[in-house]
């Protein structure tokens, strides 16, 4: 009975593992800043699995505008940087894997992209998405996650690389540029 | 050692011992309670996709591709998960379900059908003709493999018997702000399908 036990608690603890998470809020911008958000609500949950090398993230919009799809990825700020991270393709590099250099609000950085998924809101204008992303290269990223102003940046089925690829939303912000850090060991 | 002492003393190490056994027992069957009710939320039906009911080229494992949900009976909450395995790499499928009806409520849970509700629209898909209308959940995106999933918890549904197919339209935008509007609705895949109308019923007590 007490392998029984040592195995139940280890599974217990392994499930507590798993689902320890870091919280972020979303602020406005960095393109478009009167999208309606309740902001108080809204956040990003993100973990690393050691083990694994995989980066969970689950983007959570309230109070959105209803029935909206809102295309989620994050922004890694870098100066050269690979074809992809974990099993997505990186967008905007450049010659010789040159991350792209962008002004916004003032600030100019140069950063490259990974378009992860869509929000799709209800009624109420709130919606969520989980991915899974890995295994991840080991490495320090230096990351804004954003929401997009539709679906289809970047990727085939959508709206296009028109208005759509404006952000309306950035996390940590206020500012294009602030960042957090996320390590794979 | 004196007998008596002796007979005592192992009285007390039995006790003992039958109080740690029922202490123990007592936190396994917390545990058990706890994985029981774990496995009680986790329970899902589980779904094949088939091609179509408008295309019938898109790339897809088929074997690996499905649809699971399952309902919270207590909340009135269905989950669904849309998972598609080999499909075209870093595309948008946008999915969602179609109810077979002559008429439907303006909402299901906290998503609005298309059209707003009402009477249902009739409409003819590999020479089968039927009324549905639609609801439009959310998008996979897939990675460079072609693999993608998305969950959504939608609820509380009024109870009933709902007859319905699940659907992955060809790009995302139908009935929808922010995508490619309604230029492409098209079904990539159905289920369960083959054939439109080949349904499956949700029962919310």
């Amino acid at each position: 009975m007490k392998k029984t036990l040592l195995v139940m608690l280890a599974l217990f603890l392994a499930a507590g593992a798993a689902s320890a998470s870091t919280t972020q809020k979303w602020t406005a911008g960095w393109d478009n800043f009167s999208e309606p958000l309740n902001y108080t609500k809204s956040d990003i949950k993100w973990s690393v699995a050691s083990a694994t090398r995989k980066l969970t993230v689950t983007y959570t919009l309230v109070g959105a505008i209803p029935g909206k799809l809102y295309q989620v990825d994050l922004a890694i700020f870098c100066s050269t940087f690979p074809s992809t991270f974990g099993q997505f393709p990186v967008q905007a590099l450049e010659v010789g894997n040159t991350c792209q250099s962008i002004t916004r609000q003032g600030v100019t950085a140069s950063a490259v992209y990974v378009e992860v998924g869509v929000v799709t809101t209800d009624i109420n204008g709130d919606g969520s998405i989980a991915v899974v992303v890995g295994p991840v290269a080991a490495g320090t990223y230096d990351v804004e996650f954003r929401a997009l102003d539709g679906a289809g940046c970047d990727l085939t089925g959508g709206a296009g690389n028109g208005s759509d690829c404006d952000a309306d939303f950035q996390s940590p912000g206020p500012t294009f540029g602030d960042t957090t850090t996320i390590s794979i060991p | 050692m004196r007998e008596g002492w002796a007979a005592a003393s192992a009285d007390q190490s039995n006790s003992l011992n039958n109080l740690k056994e029922i202490a123990m027992k007592k936190v396994l069957l917390a545990l058990m309670a706890l994985l029981l009710l774990a496995s009680a939320a986790s329970a899902a039906t589980t779904l094949k996709w088939a091609a179509g009911w408008d295309n019938f080229g898109e790339p897809l494992n088929f074997k690996k591709s499905k649809v699971a949900y399952s309902v919270d009976a207590k909340t009135r909450d269905l989950t669904v998960t849309f998972t598609l395995a080999s499909a075209n790499p870093n595309k948008l499928y946008q999915v969602g379900m179609n109810f077979f009806c002559t008429n439907f409520p303006a909402t299901f849970g906290n998503y609005p059908v298309d059209g707003g509700g009402g009477t249902c629209n009739t409409i003819t898909r590999q020479g089968v003709t039927l009324s549905i209308t639609a609801l439009e959940l959310g998008v996979v995106t897939t990675d460079e493999h072609g693999n993608g999933s998305f969950k959504v918890v939608i609820g509380p549904i009024a109870p009933g018997s709902y007859v319905l197919e699940f659907q992955a339209r060809d790009s995302a935008g139908c009935n929808l702000i922010g995508g490619d509007g309604n230029s492409d609705c098209n079904d990539d895949f159905q289920s369960p399908g083959p054939t439109f109308g080949d349904t499956t019923t949700i029962t919310i007590p």
